[in-house]
């Protein structure tokens, strides 16, 4: 087998460099680094968890996932269901009552029960997308199985539209606003518009939203879990099943149980996903998770080497900070006219960039 | 290797996605060279201004000339052609009431008398000179009994509009008309209406006009600048009458079978600026479009007005089409700069997040805007609290203003069940308008109904002020919108109210 051929630039080096070239063009060009981080990292968390799906998926079946967003949608979807008590009018087509119905305000002990019960119903629908479409086409090719996954993620956004009309619906968050501002000795981290220390907490003149530091600490503590799981039995035993399933199998490890379980905590996460994101503009929409987080997720998951749930990690939230970092960018030289796409032009700058240099992505592990 | 290969195909696949969406345009949008025009026929020489209700007739003075007048109220409109020659010139019709016809155009070497006036007041008038014979041979989408007329809009896709009115309310003045009234229309009893989803995609929207093409007589686009320029294109190829309200102006510009009922974009441009100037004056004032060549000529329009009223601007920020990541990143800076106003031209979706971000941040400004669906009670549905007060121009107005001046809409809608949302009014006003287009053509050509004459006939056309302003289009003048109405957003109510109507400056 033909080695892939790369420079020897190892993936937190690398990491670094582009986090370097960053620092430095907003030095130069006198652009706020904290506002595009803040705003980033708002965006780059939710990549970050749709991507971390996206890759325990292919990291141990090697199916990617295009239905891993849909399955955020239908869970999110789910848990705007049980918080609006929708399910009479949901049955019924009633679309005059869901009108009447708001989420919006639920609290957080609602809500928490409806993202347990998404989260569940993520984790069965994954399964059952699986082990009913994706394992039937498990002898094709990969691409059979990639096709086959865009099929139920178009079928998922087409059963959200006959049952929740293509209308966006209030969605909650788990904490609204910000937290208080933070006053340690010189450093103040948001200032009144008199310049005095106080109001909300901020970076570059942006409020840290709740919202935020929730999404970043669930992705921190899902990877965390993850990395965990892969040094249990089990998670070594999903390794190995995705290595060899037939050493697999004659170790006693099931080969189907192996892949259900990699589909259900993966549907558990773009469940998750789809509640958070869905909480970033308050709103969900049928096809919220694939028109809004599922491309940079995907990305994401490439950047970081697709087999990696650091690699997803790290990518989204390098892919977030790059995206807003790009907006800044062409706001600070008056540029938004003239340079068309720059987030969707950074984002595919640094997805070539990454892969002249490290084909295998950033944590990626040679095949 | 198939680790490799995998990924590999992947990033290809991931590579492309990003290209497509990078390039900021849906593929075969945009028209850099001039727009597809085909000659119509029958469109040859000096057409005539439209005279009856004010004014009767007159005739285009060199070549073939046909000329029509128009049909005031309770009347028909007389028609004339003068073929060769000088065109003739018409005695004046009659300004309401009177009943003496107008003289139809005479020329030299013409082979018909143009038509008078037997408008005016409804009692006025003979029948003028003779019908023309229609010189057109598509007679698409026509039954003895039934014409059918075609809608597209997007109910799916990325930035749809809610379904329901468009297939329920569709034919709702149609059903009044025939049915509550007992009119025929060209000697057919029923207008038919076939809806199709462009799934707010130009390829799509191209493709569903081309199903229109082929069952119904003419057809409209309903909302989504990209996918009306693409079937506007298309009809033009295709040659059939193709209506919408007013949007883009660029590759539709010189499109004989394109018509916009309502102003465009970069005219009600130059009218918001006039309105900021007015009612937000001396507040510092942004603009937020999204960045697709289609919106070139209304940025152009805006900027024009803001020159011209002296409104205290901050600048242009343009977002790239698809992308989520620049509501807050826009917000911050406007925020940051002090910006009070903000015009903003995207799609509702777009709308509606950045409203809830910039409330993220503290941050309520005023929104303005023009064209179709951020006017839409549905945006409020969807998009209070963080989008009260906005202020956008429409080509019709609130449901408060048909309450008063339409009780027939709502007395429809409760004759036959069908829904009387501020969509379903937008469609009552467009039947009124092809309503109006189709009585000239009879009055014109008789009963036989051709695209070809149709299309003719509706450039000489001024369609009156009903739920949509006036409509005054020519041979070079398809860009028809005369004024437009203003819609404020009221969350408390969910419905925009209206704040004035038929306005053609401020």
């Amino acid at each position: 087998m033909e080695r892939v051929r790369s420079l020897p630039l190892k993936p937190i080096a690398l990491s670094a460099a582009i986090v370097l070239a960053v620092v430095l063009f907003s030095a130069i060009f006198d652009i706020s680094l904290m506002a595009g981080v803040v705003n980033g990292l708002q965006f780059g968390a939710v990549y970050a968890l749709v991507g971390l799906g996206i890759a325990l998926v292919y990291k141990s079946t090697k199916v990617m996932n295009f239905a891993q967003g849909e399955i955020g949608t239908m869970s999110a979807w789910l848990a705007w269901v049980v918080m609006a008590g929708a399910f009479g009018e949901v049955l019924a087509l009633d679309y005059e009552g869901l009108d009447a119905l708001d989420a919006g305000a639920t609290g957080p002990g609602k809500m928490l029960i409806a993202t347990v019960i998404a989260v569940l119903f993520g984790a069965g629908l994954s399964i059952l997308v699986n082990s009913a479409v994706v394992q039937r086409v498990a002898n094709a090719s990969p691409v059979t199985s990639l096709v086959a996954t865009v099929g139920i993620m178009l079928l998922m956004v087409s059963i959200q539209l006959i049952v929740f009309e293509p209308k966006l619906r209030n969605f909650p968050r788990f904490i609204d606003g910000a937290p208080p501002a933070l006053d340690v000795g010189p450093l103040c981290m948001g200032t009144n518009p008199d310049g005095v220390c106080g109001g909300v907490l901020a970076l570059g003149g942006i409020p840290i939203q709740w919202n935020t530091i929730l999404v970043v600490l669930v992705l921190a503590g899902a990877a965390s879990a993850l990395g965990i799981f892969f040094r249990t039995p089990f998670g070594v035993a999903l390794l190995a099943t995705a290595q060899d399933p037939f050493a697999a199998e004659i170790q006693g490890v099931s080969v189907q149980t192996m892949g259900a379980m990699a589909w259900g905590m993966a549907g558990a996460l773009a469940a998750i996903g789809g509640i958070l994101g869905a909480g970033v503009f308050e709103k969900v929409g049928p096809g919220l998770m694939t028109t809004t987080f599922l491309i940079p997720a995907l990305v994401a998951a490439v950047l970081g080497g697709v087999t990696s749930m650091p690699g997803a990690v790290v990518g989204g939230l390098i892919l977030g900070v790059t995206v807003s970092f790009a907006n800044e960018t062409v706001l600070a030289m008056n540029l938004t006219s003239t340079v068309p796409g720059p987030p969707q032009v950074a984002t595919f700058a640094v997805l070539v960039i990454v892969l002249i240099f490290r084909p295998k992505g950033l944590f990626g592990k040679e095949a | 290797m198939s680790n490799a290969r995998s990924l590999r195909a992947v990033t290809v696949v991931a590579a492309l996605s990003m290209l497509a969406v990078a390039c900021g345009q849906k593929p075969g949008v945009h028209v850099d060279g001039p727009a597809v025009v085909v000659a119509a026929p029958g469109g040859d020489g000096q057409v005539a201004t439209p005279g009856g209700s004010a004014d009767g007739g007159q005739l285009g003075t060199d070549g073939t000339g046909a000329g029509t007048g128009d049909a005031p109220s309770g009347g028909t409109a007389g028609s004339g052609q003068g073929a060769g020659g000088t065109g003739g010139a018409t005695t004046p019709g009659d300004t309401g009431g009177a009943t003496t016809p107008g003289t139809g155009g005479t020329s030299t070497g013409g082979d018909s008398t143009g038509g008078g006036s037997t408008g005016g007041g409804g009692t006025g008038g003979g029948t003028g000179g003779q019908q023309l014979t229609p010189t057109g041979s598509d007679r698409t989408g026509l039954t003895a009994d039934v014409i059918k007329i075609g809608l597209h809009a997007p109910v799916t896709g990325a930035a749809p509009i809610p379904a329901t009115s468009f297939e329920k309310s569709g034919d709702l003045y149609w059903d009044h008309i025939f049915k509550t009234e007992g009119q025929t229309l060209l000697g057919r009893s029923d207008v038919e209406l076939t809806f199709r989803d462009d799934k707010y995609d130009p390829a799509s929207a191209r493709q569903v006009c081309r199903e229109l093409e082929a069952t119904t007589f003419i057809f409209a686009g309903g909302g989504g600048t990209d996918q009306i320029q693409a079937c506007g294109q298309f009809a033009a190829v295709a040659q059939v009458p193709y209506f919408s309200a007013g949007v883009t102006e660029i590759g539709l510009e010189g499109n004989d079978w394109y018509f916009a009922s309502s102003m465009t974009y970069r005219q009600q441009g130059i009218l918001l600026a006039q309105y900021v100037a007015r009612n937000f004056a001396g507040q510092n004032t942004a603009a937020i479009v999204t960045s697709t060549p289609n919106f070139d000529d209304a940025v152009a329009g805006w900027e024009q007005g803001v020159a011209a009223s002296g409104v205290t601007y901050n600048g242009t920020l343009r977002h790239s089409k698809g992308d989520s990541s620049w509501y807050s990143t826009f917000a911050n800076q406007l925020k940051n700069d002090g910006v009070e106003v903000i015009y903003i031209l995207s799609s509702p979706a777009d709308y509606i997040r950045f409203a809830q971000q910039a409330s993220a941040l503290d941050y309520h400004p005023q929104y303005v805007g023009v064209g179709i669906s951020k006017g839409l009670n549905a945006v409020l549905t969807n998009g209070c609290d963080d989008v009260d007060g906005g202020i956008f121009f429409s080509p019709f107005p609130g449901l408060d203003w048909a309450r008063q001046n339409r009780p027939q809409f709502f007395a429809a809608g409760e004759s036959y069940g069908k829904p009387t949302d501020d969509l379903a009014l937008a469609l009552w006003g467009v039947a009124e308008q092809q309503h109006q287009l189709l009585q000239a053509y009879g009055a014109t050509y008789g009963n036989d109904l051709t695209r070809e004459d149709f299309r003719a006939l509706v450039e000489t056309q001024t369609i009156e002020a009903g739920v949509f302003p006036t409509v005054d289009f020519a041979r070079n003048g398809h860009f028809g919108g005369t004024a437009i109405h203003v819609l404020k957003a009221n969350c408390a109510t969910t419905e925009h109210e209206t704040l004035a109507t038929f306005a053609t400056s401020f």
